[in-house]
Formats: C-alpha cells, sequence, structure tokens
C-alpha cells in the first residue's frame, strides 16, 4: 500500500508508538509462565453445562413437590363433593352452582393435569365452603331426629283417639255413637 | 500444530500481539497483559485451534480482539455488581497515566495517542492493524470480522478524524502557548 503525505505522517507517529511500546512488551517466557499458572476462577471451573443440569434438577425436584401437594388436596374435595346423607341436599345445591359443576366436570377429568393458579384457588375457596356448610347441616340432622328420654312416661292406651281422626268414609251408625246422651 | 510449534509461534508475534492487545484495552496495560495471558492459556490448552483458513498471525490477533471484547464484558458486569473504590481505579488505571511513564513519553506521542482514544472502536482498531501492525485491508478486515469494503469505510473515516483531531490539538497547543508567552496576543 502506497502512503500519501498525510497517511505517511500517520505511520511515522504509529512507528514511534510501536517503538515505546515495544520497549515495555513483557518478555514472553514470563507471560507463558504467568498464564499456566493462573489458577482457574471459582465460575470458569463449573462448566455451563452442570449449572445448567443443576438448575433443572432443582425446577424438577419442586414440581415434584408441588406435584404431591395437589395429589394430597385432592381426595379432601372428592370428599367434599361426596356429602353425607344428611347433607345431601345442600350437596347437591351446590352441586347445581356453576363453580361446582367446574369442579365435578375436573374430577372427571385427570387431576394431575396442571391448572392455572386463578382455577387452583377457585377450587380450594369452593372445598372450603362447602366444608364449612356440612357442618350445619350435620347439627340440623341432629336436632331433627331428636327425642326425649321421658317420651316412653307420657304414653296412654287411649292415646290413638287423641291423636286421630274419624275418617270420611265411615259408617253413619259408627258416627252416631260418638255422640253424647243418645241411647241405641 | 504441537505445543512447541504454537509456542514458537507465539513467540515470534509476541511483540505485535502485545501492541494489538494494548490497542483493544484502550492503551490500559494491565488489562492488555491480562488478555495475553488469557489467549495464551487458550490457545496452549486448546480451546482456540488454528484451522489453517487464514494466517497464524491474522487468526491470532482476531482471538485477541475476541477475548479483549469478552473481558472488557466482563469488567463492565464487575463494575455494575461492585462499586470500584477510587484505589482500584487508580490500580487499573493506564499506563501512560502514571507519573514515571508520562515523563517517558515524548509530548508528540502523548497527543497522538489522546487522539487515537477519541476515535470510535473500529476505526482506531483498523488503523493500528493497517499502520501499526502493516497488515492489508483485506486482513484487517478478518481479523475484525468484517468485510474488506466496511474495513475501508472505517479506515478512510478513521484517517480524517484523526488528522481533525491531531490538528485540533496542535491549534490547541500553539494558542495555549501564545496565551502563557504573551496574554495579550489571543
Amino acid at each position: 500500500m502506497e502512503l500519501t503525505g498525510n497517511e505517511q505522517r500517520i505511520h511515522a507517529l504509529f512507528s514511534e508508538l510501536k517503538l515505546a511500546d515495544k520497549r515495555s512488551t513483557p518478555r514472553f517466557a514470563a507471560m507463558c509462565n504467568l498464564a499456566q499458572s493462573r489458577t482457574p476462577t471459582r465460575w470458569q471451573t463449573f462448566p455451563l453445562a452442570v449449572t445448567t443440569a443443576a438448575a433443572v434438577l432443582v425446577v424438577a425436584i419442586f414440581s415434584l413437590w408441588l406435584w404431591s401437594a395437589r395429589r394430597q388436596q385432592t381426595p379432601a374435595i372428592r370428599d367434599v363433593a361426596s356429602a353425607p346423607a344428611a347433607t345431601k341436599g345442600l350437596a347437591s345445591q351446590a352441586a347445581n352452582q356453576p363453580q361446582s359443576k367446574e369442579l365435578s366436570g375436573r374430577k372427571q377429568h385427570n387431576y394431575s393435569r396442571p391448572r392455572s393458579r386463578a382455577v387452583r384457588v377457585a377450587t380450594r375457596r369452593q372445598a372450603a365452603m362447602l366444608a364449612s356448610r356440612r357442618a350445619p347441616v350435620r347439627d340440623a340432622a341432629a336436632i331433627f331426629g331428636w327425642q326425649s328420654p321421658t317420651i316412653a312416661l307420657l304414653r296412654s292406651p287411649g292415646d290413638e283417639v287423641l291423636t286421630s281422626l274419624p275418617q270420611i268414609n265411615e259408617t253413619v251408625d259408627e258416627l252416631k255413637s260418638f255422640l253424647p246422651g243418645r241411647i241405641n | 500444530m504441537d505445543i512447541a510449534e504454537l509456542r514458537d509461534e507465539l513467540e515470534k508475534h509476541h511483540t505485535a500481539s502485545f501492541g494489538w492487545a494494548l490497542s483493544c484495552c484502550r492503551r490500559d496495560r494491565v488489562e492488555a497483559e491480562e488478555v495475553l495471558q488469557t489467549v495464551y492459556l487458550k490457545i496452549l490448552e486448546g480451546k482456540a485451534r488454528f484451522g489453517g483458513e487464514a494466517t497464524f498471525r491474522t487468526w491470532l490477533f482476531a482471538v485477541i480482539r475476541r477475548t479483549a471484547a469478552g473481558e472488557h464484558r466482563k469488567g463492565l458486569l464487575r463494575k455494575l455488581r461492585f462499586a470500584v473504590s477510587p484505589e482500584q481505579v487508580r490500580q487499573t488505571g493506564s499506563a501512560a497515566d502514571e507519573p514515571g511513564n508520562a515523563l517517558e513519553n515524548s509530548e508528540t506521542r502523548m497527543r497522538f495517542q489522546r487522539a487515537l482514544e477519541r476515535l470510535p472502536g473500529r476505526q482506531r482498531q483498523v488503523l493500528h492493524l493497517v499502520f501499526y501492525e502493516d497488515l492489508t485491508l483485506r486482513e484487517a478486515g478478518e481479523v475484525m470480522g468484517v468485510s474488506i469494503g466496511s474495513a475501508r469505510q472505517h479506515y478512510e473515516r478513521g484517517k480524517k478524524r484523526l488528522r481533525k483531531y491531531l490538528g485540533q490539538t496542535e491549534t490547541d497547543y500553539g494558542v495555549n502557548w501564545k496565551r502563557t508567552e504573551n496574554p495579550r496576543a489571543v
């Protein structure tokens, strides 16, 4: 490459710089020894592949833990959905609601399918609501079936007459027998 | 190439490599030495292999450029992560800033270095490769990883800008001299 005036001047300046650099250049052997004696840093000792594998392992363990936690939660929801006979009415009422429809629909499907956080929260809320309804229904059923322990003392042979009404299709003679002061 | 041959080649180009490393590290001597050590380690350990597509010098310069860029990025990350103390800044300062070296350097060379530092990276590199290392524009393009057309453009722009900066500094020096000698003259 032929150099013009300005280029020659730049070349001369670079040559001067080169000379100065040459004087201060460290020796090759010393630099090579320094390079070979340099201990690798902690990050260099861990290759990227190992770091990535460790990260994947951590994510897998966390996912497994989440999945098992959800598996434990699922039977509780099933129990609530199939409530006892006393709570059947309320349970069926709740089942008619759109949210519980969604829940039962999901129950038929695979539970292990990943759901969004919003759906999980809604399911949890639904389960809590059904659980809170179970207690009063159970109490109401218990009250309804309660009997006094002294009820046997109140019974008498004429109880049937006092507690029953004459039937409409009974004969006139039988009805007359009820009339007071009449001698047949 | 075996290790002995590699060592011979590296030794042959050591001075030129150091000059190129200095240019890639903006004349920071400490950083340039570190970069060159890393490059030698890479080559001798076989992490960087010479394929024979280009000349050994061109390939070596390309490795130095890439390593210097990587070290520069790491340095920026370190600066972002930790606040750099003034002592560290003083330690990592360029050799030209040291008082002993400043005395050693001639005034013209200092002005030239300042003008070079003001140039954009690509322009500074292409000028260094052509004028300092005596490479052709094609070789300079190979080292920088750009086409010959792009290298030529950086070269022309760099020359123009350097001439302008050198002219500016010369004028500044003239004005300063006149002011100190005879304040009423300006």
